[in-house]
């Protein structure tokens, strides 16, 4: 599934997996304000989100 | 000598014939006289005489020799006998002839024996108890090493296993009956005491009788509580005087105070408490303590830069009666930045929160507690506030702190609640 993701996340069971929370927007992904305003912090993939993930409510 | 008559009993001039026997056995001359050739001659020596021959069987030459010449002889008088005359001619007469005879047999009475016959050998028989003989070396040794005659000497009979005593003479000894007096067996039973017996027996209790019968001969077993038995006699219990002991001190029933106590077991995750106004007996209050544990709810950041890298998240809770103390700790390699919140599922292993009457809705807060986050490892130096809420979608509950903008690599936050 495509989210936006903190660029340090890594899949490693003891590392934090970072999913920048875009739930109420409804525009293209690439123009959320994190990717925007932070492209070298957070990145856009196409993944499977991993168990028990952290979440960040962008708030720039 | 023989001597042959004719038979008109002359004796002829026969010088030189030779006799021979006719067919009838009779003796009578033979014409002319008889020839031989002796071949050998040999010699025999005699007593004191030795002979010897030379040339035996052509011309032999006879040597006889006295080798023992000039031998005097004299002959002694015996009893009833008589020598007279002299060499070489004696005369023996028996004087006595009237007292000569033959011994045909020789008897004896013991303590002589006889083998008798003609040649009887005359023995002396030992003695010994039924037969009177001579004394043996060894039985005179016995006799001499006898104690010489007494003097005073004490005569008497008795019985098997009396007891001897003086009679009024004071000469026999007689034994006493068994009637009356104790026997050499009972006499024994004295051996070994040490003093007067009647002393002794006076110092005794009488005979013991009753319950006290099965410990008069031998000792109990060592520190054990008395008891009597099923026979009613005294006898030992399996309980020790060491846990007889611990009776000491008590001053009222055991029981009745036993009843009243608490039981040492109790049910799972439980304490006793009074939770009235009054006295009465505890009940059963819940009680658990869950050691810490790993957290692994997700953790949703407010902010610009969320903490990363490797993690460690744990978290504990205590329940007391009703009440729930949660602790959760966040901790990340990698500090944060420009972050204002964070709110984490209340973990799925901690009682149900009671919501407080009045209080519904998405975010809601149901109780308020303490909590910041930070980045050096210091308490944080900006205010925070932290509490026990309804959760986003009103499907569970969440811990959430918020904080003035800080760069935080850790979070702690703890919140008491009531569960229902």
């Amino acid at each position: 599934m495509e989210h936006i993701r903190f660029i340090n996340s890594s899949r490693l069971e003891d590392h934090a997996y970072t999913v920048v929370k875009t739930d109420n927007w409804t525009l293209p992904l690439s123009e959320h304000p994190s990717i925007v305003e932070h492209p070298d912090l957070f990145e856009i993939v196409d993944e499977d989100v991993p168990e028990y993930p952290d979440y960040l409510i962008y708030t720039g | 000598m023989i001597q042959v008559l004719d038979k008109y009993g002359n004796t002829n001039n026969d010088e030189g014939r030779v006799l021979v026997f006719d067919k009838d056995g009779n003796i009578k001359r033979v014409s002319g006289g008889g020839s031989g050739t002796v071949t050998s001659v040999s010699v025999t020596n005699g007593t004191g005489i030795s002979a010897s021959v030379a040339n035996p069987t052509s011309t032999p030459n006879i040597t006889i020799t006295n080798t023992a010449p000039d031998q005097t002889v004299v002959l002694t008088n015996g009893t009833g006998i008589s020598v007279t005359g002299t060499y070489p001619s004696f005369t023996i007469t028996n004087t006595s002839p009237s007292s000569g005879g033959t011994v045909t047999g020789v008897t004896a009475t013991p303590p002589l024996f006889s083998s008798g016959g003609l040649t009887p050998d005359i023995t002396i028989q030992q003695a010994s108890g039924s037969q009177d003989g001579y004394l043996s070396s060894g039985d005179w040794t016995t006799f001499n090493n006898k104690q010489n005659a007494l003097t005073n000497p004490v005569t008497g009979t008795g019985t098997n296993n009396e007891l001897a005593y003086f009679n009024t003479t004071g000469s026999t000894i007689s034994s006493l009956t068994t009637a009356t007096y104790p026997s050499l067996t009972e006499l024994s039973y004295v051996k070994g005491t040490t003093s007067a017996i009647q002393t002794q027996l006076a110092a005794k209790q009488a005979t013991i009788t009753g319950a006290a019968t099965t410990i008069t001969s031998s000792d109990l077993t060592v520190s054990r509580a008395l008891i009597s038995n099923a026979s009613g006699k005294v006898d030992i219990s399996a309980t020790t005087s060491t846990e007889l002991g611990y009776v000491s001190g008590v001053t009222s029933g055991i029981q009745t105070q036993l009843g009243a106590k608490q039981d040492l077991s109790l049910s799972a995750y439980t304490v006793r408490a009074n939770n009235t106004n009054a006295t009465a007996n505890a009940t059963d209050q819940t009680f658990k303590d869950f050691t810490t544990a790993t957290y692994s709810g997700s953790a949703t950041w407010t902010g610009t830069t969320p903490p990363s890298g490797a993690f460690t998240h744990t978290f504990r809770w205590t329940q007391l009666g009703k009440l729930v103390t949660v602790n959760v700790q966040l901790i990340y390699a990698t500090t944060g930045s420009a972050l204002t919140a964070v709110v984490m599922d209340l973990p799925s292993a901690c009682p149900t929160p009671l919501t407080p009457t009045g209080i519904s809705g998405n975010s809601r807060i149901l109780y308020y507690g303490s909590g910041n986050f930070t980045g050096n490892g210091l308490i944080g130096a900006t205010a925070s506030r932290a509490g026990l809420t309804i959760n986003a979608t009103s499907t569970g509950y969440s811990l959430q702190i918020i904080s003035g903008s800080g760069s935080p690599n850790s979070a702690s936050i703890t919140v008491q609640y009531y569960t229902a």
